[in-house]
């Protein structure tokens, strides 16, 4: 009987060779895993992007135009030795964007940095918030308020609740 | 979910552990290939002599908000990466490596190997930690940098005495009740899963992941839930002591957990002890 049902692995389960089959395959009938789905180019590689229940936002073309821009600049670039743009770094800074940004939020300007990384800037109204991501999960923000005289220099890698409270700050 | 109260811990003499996996989310390496497999197996061959590839895991980040992002982004690689496992002789210790993670597991072998106890496989695991690190870093594989930590502990609970059916979740929970309706009796087939938060209000350090599901057992067929506790957050410092630091952290909330969810009756098959 046990050879008639599903064998693989659920997710989150065992991450050995599972020595157990799942008692009975789970389908979903569901109306409401209403999804949209687009395959882009990201640099060198291809991304796959996956919304949920809204439409893309408005921002993610020109970040996509962005990113693929600092992505095609070559070696020393700045004249001054800089490196390409790192594949990883790339797709997570991505990534990073994805999670940090919302549609009240202002699209930031997206440059290179000169070690292989990406820097997202806002600026406005003498509010200034850069985000260097240097590599996959290394990264860090800077926040001046020159209204306040409010100044703040973080790293981050995997929570980034730090720079989305200080975009809150910048759309106050 | 407070911390457990104090470091001693309830023990089983018969624990229904089957797996224990120790697990750390690294940033992915950025200069590593295929090739990297089989140079980092030179380095455990003697301990762990045969392989075998599997599909990579995907990065599971356990974030203080859930559910707050609806535009995901997945890397399609034209050459994906795969997952390398490296066996110990008696099939009971594993290492998996890819480009993203590192895998400790113990598993009970067929024969029926004792539970090692956590502080071997804790060993065991830094031992695996510190031989990779020391490759990617002799190598040049790119920063490497832990993330994340995960414990998790396998419990088969088998049909053949306290719990009865693929449904009787009131054997298992002590916050069950039983029968769930007089007009439709016990569940015939029920599955769980619930999490807890873990830290405190200034300090989120991860979750506690319950599960308990029906299974087969694959080398006789025999019925069993499975109750799988795991514990998965971010790391105080992004370094080996982070690391060590969230299993030790990670494992009191499992077996805390473990020990306050469960009944009592089970817990007396287990021989439960307490320091």
């Amino acid at each position: 009987m046990p050879n008639a049902l599903a064998e693989q692995m659920t997710e989150g389960s065992s991450l050995f060779e599972p020595s157990w089959q799942t008692a009975a395959p789970e389908v979903s009938l569901s109306m409401d895993d209403e999804r949209r789905r687009r395959q882009v180019q990201l640099g060198r590689g291809e991304v796959l992007l996956t919304v949920e229940g809204s439409d893309f936002p408005s921002w993610l073309d020109d970040a996509l135009r962005a990113l693929n821009a600092a992505s095609a600049l070559p070696a020393n670039w700045d004249s001054y030795g800089a490196r390409p743009v790192n594949q990883r770094t790339l797709e997570h800074a991505l990534q990073i964007l994805t999670r940090i940004m919302n549609d009240s939020f202002p699209a930031p300007e997206i440059l290179a940095t000169s070690h292989g990384g990406i820097q997202f800037l806002w600026n406005a109204r003498k509010r200034e918030l850069k985000v260097a991501v240097n590599a996959p999960y290394r990264g860090e923000y800077y926040y001046f308020d020159e209204n306040k005289n409010d100044e703040e220099e973080e790293p981050f890698s995997l929570e980034l609740d730090g720079i989305v409270r200080r975009l809150n700050d910048f759309i106050a | 979910m407070p911390p457990p109260s104090s470091d001693a811990l309830p023990s089983f003499r018969q624990p229904p552990v089957t797996e224990v996996v120790l697990n750390v989310q690294l940033a992915p390496l950025t200069e590593f290939q295929a090739v990297h497999f089989g140079l980092f197996w030179e380095s455990i061959r003697s301990q762990f002599p045969t392989t075998e590839t599997k599909p990579p895991i995907d990065q599971q980040s356990e974030l203080q908000e859930i559910g707050k992002a609806n535009l995901s982004v997945e890397v399609l690689n034209s050459i994906p990466m795969p997952r390398v496992w490296f066996v110990s002789p008696d099939q009971t210790r594993l290492i998996q490596v890819q480009t993203d993670r590192l895998i400790y597991n113990w598993r009970q072998a067929p024969t029926g190997e004792d539970y090692p106890r956590f502080p071997a496989i804790k060993e065991g695991f830094l031992r695996a930690y510190d031989s990779f690190e020391s490759f990617v870093v002799s190598n040049k594989l790119g920063e490497f940098i832990p993330v994340q930590a995960e414990v998790s502990y396998i419990n088969q609970l088998p049909l053949n005495g306290q719990v009865t059916t693929f449904g009787d979740l009131g054997s298992v929970f002590r916050f069950w009740s039983r029968p769930t309706s007089d007009l439709l009796g016990i569940p015939e087939h029920a599955a769980l899963r619930m999490s807890f938060r873990l830290g405190t209000q200034e300090e989120f350090r991860g979750r506690l992941h319950v599960a308990v599901e029906p299974r087969f057992r694959r080398n006789d067929s025999g019925k069993l839930l499975q109750l799988t506790m795991t514990a998965r957050g971010p790391l105080r410092t992004a370094d080996r002591q982070g690391v060590a630091e969230f299993i030790s952290f990670g494992r009191k909330y499992v077996v805390q957990g473990f020990a306050d969810l469960t009944t009592k009756t089970l817990q007396e098959v287990w021989e439960r002890i307490d320091a």
